[in-house]
């Protein structure tokens, strides 16, 4: 019988180094916004980082959903291939004109992200829709990337 | 007797489960001789979720987005703030575009700058 630990050495591959690959980007990604956001806004207090992302798996596909605030179709850009989806915004935070600021929390950002897939995906039926500030993406998986059932016989 | 000890604990878990996830969002505040005109990021929410009240001094804005396949419990964007300028409780309205709030809060009569014509004497 193999332990656990024996099955994941039989098996790199497998899940779980992805899985921490996937961790340490995000975590430098966080670190590095926190470390520029420091000298960006100088003692200004704000709960916005990046725009949020999250990305799902459906079976049959992908849906990333990004926040976007005040922006529109137009302002959004999405390239793919096989294996990955590009999303590219960029939001410009401007004071009306004949108004004085008294408080400036939200931020202008130019937000471009790759992300690689971890199945082939169909990019010619991706789909996109922005909705209330929410742009959510869906990305069918290619027809040999779908999930598919075994049958277990009875010996 | 025995029985008081045994308390079912599903009732507190579901409780936590069901808590919305509360979002302090990122707001503009801008003046000018007229309004204070409040804009605030409410990424996802609905027109119709949208609470927007002023009760002097207190100003309060709060949008809620209900659970849905990416969140399993509602998501609750609010602020509050202190307004010491006087505001026409009639003059103020709310619009929200693509995911942003914009309320204008027109500034009492009494306070807006009066142009007085001087006539020749």
């Amino acid at each position: 019988m193999l332990g656990r630990n024996q099955f994941w050495n039989e098996w790199p591959l497998f899940g779980q180094s992805f899985e921490s690959f996937d961790e340490l980007r995000r975590e430098m990604d966080r670190l590095l916004f926190d470390f520029g956001r420091g000298f960006r806004e100088l003692g200004q207090a704000s709960s916005f980082a990046a725009p949020r992302v999250a990305l799902k798996d459906n079976g049959g596909a992908f849906v990333l959903r990004s926040e976007l605030p005040g922006l529109t179709e137009k302002d959004v850009e999405i390239s793919a291939n096989a294996n990955t989806v590009t999303i590219r915004a960029e939001r410009k935070v401007q004071e009306p004109e004949g108004y004085s600021a008294h408080r400036r929390e939200r931020q202008g950002f130019v937000f471009a992200r790759t992300f690689e897939l971890p199945a082939k995906i169909d990019p010619d039926a991706i789909e996109a829709v922005m909705k209330n500030g929410v742009l959510t993406l869906t990305l069918p998986k290619a027809p040999d990337a779908q999930p598919k059932r075994i049958a277990v016989k009875a010996s | 007797m025995a029985t008081k000890q045994i308390q079912p604990t599903e009732g507190r878990a579901n409780l936590e489960a069901t808590r919305p996830r509360q979002f302090v969002p990122p707001v503009d505040i801008y003046e000018n001789d007229q309004e204070l005109l409040v804009v605030a990021d409410f990424p996802g929410v609905d027109p119709e979720a949208v609470n927007v009240r002023l009760d002097p001094p207190e100003f309060h804005i709060e949008g809620r987005v209900a659970a849905n396949g990416d969140a399993d419990v509602e998501t609750v964007y609010s602020r509050t703030f202190r307004i010491d300028e006087r505001i026409d409780g009639d003059g103020i309205s709310a619009e929200l575009k693509n995911g942003l709030l914009t309320v204008h809060l027109r500034k009492a009569a009494a306070l807006q700058p009066r142009k007085i014509a001087v006539k020749a004497g």
